[in-house]
């Protein structure tokens, strides 16, 4: 039985399933099929006949996808299967079969396709039907995109790069020298059950670019898909630079990257009338070895012999992380429900390598720290949502959140010397236990509400309990310590919007954000050294934050080829901190010296401005501007201070700030029916400060990047193209405060340029050749990262049908 | 607006005066044409646009939220607009699809597949993807909604329609080690991860948004009556400035929490 449930009203299906039984058990007494037209007196080729009727009138809510009433037109086999209710064609008796009534809108309520949803058969069309019933079904294969057809394209490249390999590897994720595989390989097809396959695959050795994806699918019963994906991380493996030293930077001379992938499975049930229910599992990983910005302190106090610890840092990673997953989806009484679990095991080992201090003229450190840690988490989150229209004009979902997590930790410092290792490294701190826990329960409302004339109306609530806590017996060098922390927090949200669209051409929209959240935190950490007390640390703060977000827009757009967009965003952050209790006895610092220590409030205020006018006044030409501007100010309100004995007064203080213009030009153009050009060019300005004004001790953090990225096609002749891509970005933050701090500013020029051919063999199969230029100049590390780079490449792809 | 700001207003006032001046003078001279439009959808050959309400006959969970999410700003409901805003705006024209019953990439495009549909109206993303820092989604590696819900209230949170969305939980999903649990936590991190990275992409490594200590200083709010003196926290900070920045100069090289010190040191 047909039944196209769509545009029912969701509390009425009940009543419709039931009617529609009836009627499909008392169909042959109720219809009168004296009134349907004759079979058509002729021989009936499905694919000329049939088909087109099928496209333009079925397939739109009897496909593969979702088929409405569990009724698959796509095949000949899901067709003979029926509906949810039965069959609803008989091969060999058109008059019979229940589709040849509802096409012929014989039954009033039935009528397909559904009135209004598209265009009611002919006459013909229904005669058409008719014979090719009576005529036995016939059934070709369709010649459509779905029948089975692979695409295989393998290919090869080689990159030549003189000066840092790393850091060309590091910006474009590939590797120098050869590299090559399969850059595709996909199979997909429709079995004469309904059943789809498809693989999709790709794999590019040295880049260790890897990923295969199986899924199979049949309609009304369920599906399998897994796969497997990795890619690889580069990085260099240089560190800072400082001029001061007249040394040349220090390169590890090694290949330093991190390979990170996951494999999959999923494995789902779809059976008409049941909650979808998919069960998957997936394992992911990170593996390798990474670069850090952990250099090292820099000493030019004095600059006859600048004192140094710059020398790159590296980190090991290790990381495995299991994940076991149950999604149910089902609709209720007009309830769209969705139950989701996922269950996480992570595991994982880091060791970090950091320079402590280093000779001048020295190649590796005089002393370096290594830190290592273990981690181990369970984590479990639940969540339930529900959604429904409970109108046409009012919509409402919620939702609960439950997580768990349960950690263990471990942790290792040790310092050592990387000139003379056969000593004994030093022991820092150490654990013996720390574990770890964190729950959160979560809860969320929304409505929307609309269009009422054009307006729309959002709202939504969600409040978020957390709660962590971390304990852990440690040796803080050698004297045992117990250490321990609590951090409980409740977070409110409101949300609200409107969107208005009654004005002609003109979107208008106005969103808030409000968000409320208390924190209670406490830390200590106690250690047994026979000082009194000495090194202690506790503190208990108590902080409120508050967070408001307003943002104000239009779109107009008086005809298709124009529109613009501006919008308006002012958000405002407040934290206050109540500092009940901090005592650091340390060697460095006074009592008070925990966060916030005597800091009573910070508050950030942003404006945000951002307009863009889009124009394709002709044809072949179209092209936008576009403007920003992000201004950000950091404002602390403090208490006195006594900082041994020095007082500095309360005050409301001036802690930074954050401007930034960036205006971007995107061109498209067509000058000649046979060459496309684009190209997009932003120019970003940008300045930080902070409140230190003295210029000896920190400088503003400003300049400019600029970008380009340009693409030209030109089609050649009916088989050869030709197509270009350049691709370039500058910076200027360089510093020039050498001597009395290490500047850290970048300065760069980047450029990459790929061209080639790409020439069609036949209908199926094409092979591309580029050639690729790229270069990078970084001035600001004494042109260490600097690389020259050519490379070659060549693929061929071929499609099978 | 800060007062001290007011002169960068210069620049996009005389760009507003640009584009109203270009927008009246092309309205008075050109005509409209379904040819031209201001979007570029995907290119579905053979196909025609339909128009949303078409796809809420299957997609009825995406497309009655829809009017609630961020893309809903640039949708308009008049027929003449089909194509320029709503589903067909980034998924391409869906009458073939419709035609085929449907079906995942059957005649329609999937921007969780390929970025290229965001791009054509992001383009400053595209820059800042093309900087020598990012993540990869022009190398095919990710893609958009991996991080971004299109359909969803929130743009900036998982997928999962009006609620149920948590700060950071995208970047979670990958950067476990950062966003675990720790005995002592950054505070920072309460502020959200863009409050120090630019996950587009960046100039500086690690996609940081600064690369010296003014990034961290806008927080730790120093007390300088006597210029040669930075109180963050108790700690006279005047010194260790100049060694380098408060996280790469051996100091607090745990940025992201501890499990045994307190001061973030390691």
């Amino acid at each position: 039985m047909i039944t196209n449930l769509t545009h029912t009203r969701d509390w009425y299906r009940p009543a419709i399933l039931g009617m529609a039984l009836l009627i499909n058990t008392a169909w042959t007494q109720d219809v009168d099929t004296s009134q349907l037209p004759a079979p058509a007196e002729r021989t009936i080729i499905f694919k000329t006949d049939v088909l087109p009727i099928l496209e333009g009138h079925c397939f739109q809510c009897h496909g593969d996808e979702r088929p409405k009433g569990g009724l698959n037109l796509r095949t000949r086999e899901t067709a003979l299967e029926g509906g949810d209710y039965g069959e609803d064609i008989i091969p060999g008796d058109s008059e019979q079969s229940p589709l040849i009534h509802y096409v012929a809108f014989l039954e009033e309520d039935m009528e397909m396709p559904p009135i209004g949803k598209a265009e009611r058969l002919s006459s013909e069309q229904v005669a058409i039907l008719r014979a090719w019933i009576d005529q036995g079904l016939a059934w070709e294969e369709q010649d459509d995109q779905s029948s089975f057809q692979y695409t295989f394209a393998p290919t090869l490249g080689y990159v030549s790069v003189a000066g840092n390999e790393g850091q060309f590897r590091e910006h474009y994720w590939q590797d120098d020298g050869f590299t090559g595989g399969i850059s595709e390989f996909s199979l997909s097809d429709r079995l004469e059950d309904g059943t789809r396959v498809n693989l999709k695959s790709r794999s590019i050795f040295e880049t260790e670019d890897h990923e295969i994806e199986l899924s199979l699918s049949k309609p009304k019963l369920g599906f399998i898909e897994l796969g497997y994906d990795q890619f690889r991380r580069f990085y260099r493996d240089t560190g800072g630079y400082y001029e001061g030293l007249g040394q040349d930077p220090i390169s590890l001379n090694r290949d330093l990257y991190l390979d990170t992938g996951r494999a999959w499975i999923d494995l789902g049930l779809t059976l008409p009338n049941w909650p979808t229910i998919v069960l998957g599992y997936e394992h992911q990983f990170r593996d390798g070895e990474k670069s850090m910005l952990h250099w090292g302190p820099i000493f030019p106090a004095n600059p006859a012999a600048p004192g140094k610890g710059i020398f790159p840092g590296t980190k090991h990673i290790d990381e495995e992380t299991h994940i076991i997953k149950l999604d149910i989806e089902h609709s209720w009484r007009g309830w769209d429900i969705e139950e989701s679990f996922r269950g996480e095991f992570t595991n994982f080992s880091t060791t970090r390598e950091m320079p402590d201090f280093s000779s001048a003229g020295a190649t590796l450190p005089d002393t370096a720290s290594r830190v290592t840690e273990d981690y181990d988490h369970f984590s479990g989150a639940n969540t339930i949502r529900a959604e429904k229209a409970l109108k046409p004009w009012w919509m409402l979902s919620a939702g609960y959140l439950y997580s768990d997590l349960s950690a263990d930790a471990g942790f290792n410092l040790e310092t050592f010397l990387p000139n003379n290792i056969g000593v004994a490294p030093f022991q820092g701190d150490t654990s013996r236990e720390i574990v770890l826990d964190r729950d959160s329960h979560v809860i969320n409302v929304n409505t929307l509400l609309g269009p009422f004339n054009g307006l729309n109306f959002f709202a939504g609530f969600q409040n978020d309990w957390t709660s962590q806590s971390g304990d852990g017996d440690i040796f803080v060098f050698g004297a045992p310590a117990g250490l321990g922390s609590n951090l409980d927090s409740r977070t409110t949200e409101e949300n609200f919007g409107l969107r208005y669209t009654k004005i002609r051409n003109t979107v208008l929209y106005l969103d808030t954000k409000f968000q409320q959240r208390d924190i209670g935190q406490r830390e200590n950490q106690f250690i047994d050294d026979g000082f009194a007390d000495a090194t202690d640390f506790m503190r208990n703060t108590d902080a409120t934050m508050d967070h408001k977000e307003y943002r104000t827009g239009l779109t107009y757009s008086p005809w298709r080829w124009a529109s613009i967009n501006t919008w308006y965003r002012r958000r405002f952050r407040q934290n206050d901190y109540d500092h009940r209790l901090d005592t650091d006895l340390g060697t460095f610092a006074p009592a008070g010296n925990g966060f916030s220590a005597f800091v009573r409030s910070r508050d950030t205020e942003t404006d945000d401005f951002n307009i863009k006018l889009t124009l394709k006044p002709w044809s072949r030409v179209r092209t936008s501007l576009a403007y920003r501007l992000t201004a950000t100010d950091f404002r602390a309100s403090t208490d006195s201070v006594d900082v041994f004995g020095t007082v500095f007064p309360a005050a409301s203080l001036y802690s930074g700030n954050y401007d930034a213009h960036i205006y971007t030009l995107s061109t498209t153009f067509q000058p000649k029916e046979r060459l496309y050009l684009s190209g997009t060019a932003s120019i970003s300005d940008l300045r930080t400060t902070s409140g230190v004004t003295d210029g000896t001790l920190l400088v503003p953090y400003e300049g400019q990047i600029y970008t380009f990225m340009g693409t030209a096609n030109y089609i050649l002749s009916k088989t050869l193209d030709w197509n270009t891509t350049y691709s370039f970005s500058k910076a200027d933050f360089g510093q020039s405060d050498t001597g009395l701090n290490l500047p850290i500013g970048v300065d760069y020029d980047r450029h990459g340029i790929v061209t080639g051919l790409t020439k069609k063999l036949s209908d199926t199969s094409q092979v591309r050749l580029q050639y690729g230029f790229f270069t990078y100049d970084e001035p600001s590390v004494a042109g260490i990262n600097d690389y020259t780079a050519h490379g070659l490449f060549a693929t061929f792809r071929r499609r099978f049908q | 607006m800060h007062s001290s700001r007011l002169k960068d207003w210069a620049p996009f006032s005389f760009l507003i005066a640009c584009a109203i001046s270009t927008l009246l003078l092309l309205s008075s001279s050109s005509c409209s044409s379904t040819t031209r439009s201001v979007v570029v959808p995907p290119q579905v050959e053979g196909a025609h646009y339909v128009g949303n309400q078409k796809c809420e006959d299957c997609h009825a969970e995406i497309t009655r939220q829809f009017p609630g999410s961020v893309h809903s700003r640039f949708f308009k409901e008049d027929e003449s607009y089909h194509g320029v805003s709503g589903c067909e705006s980034c998924h391409g024209a869906g009458s073939k699809h419709i035609q085929a019953g449907g079906g995942k990439n059957v005649f329609i495009h999937n921007p969780g597949k390929d970025p290229q549909p965001c791009l054509e109206c992001h383009q400053e993303k595209h820059a800042e993807f093309s900087l020598p820092q990012h993540h990869p989604v022009l190398e095919g590696q990710m893609n958009c909604v991996d991080c971004h819900d299109p359909h969803g209230r929130d743009i900036f949170k998982q997928p999962g329609g009006l609620g149920l969305a948590r700060q950071d939980q995208q970047c979670a999903q990958c950067h476990r080690e950062q966003t675990r649990s720790f005995v002592f936590v950054h505070e920072g991190m309460q502020d959200g991860c863009t409050t120090c990275h630019q996950p587009h992409g960046s100039i500086h490594d690690k996609m940081l948004t600064q690369r010296d200590s003014n990034l961290c200083l806008r927080c730790h709010s120093q007390m300088q009556f006597d210029p040669s003196q930075v109180l963050v926290g108790k700690v006279d900070h005047s010194a260790f400035l100049s060694m380098g920045t408060c996280w790469t100069a051996g100091c607090h090289t745990a940025v992201h929490g501890s499990m045994v010190n307190p001061r973030l040191l390691y």
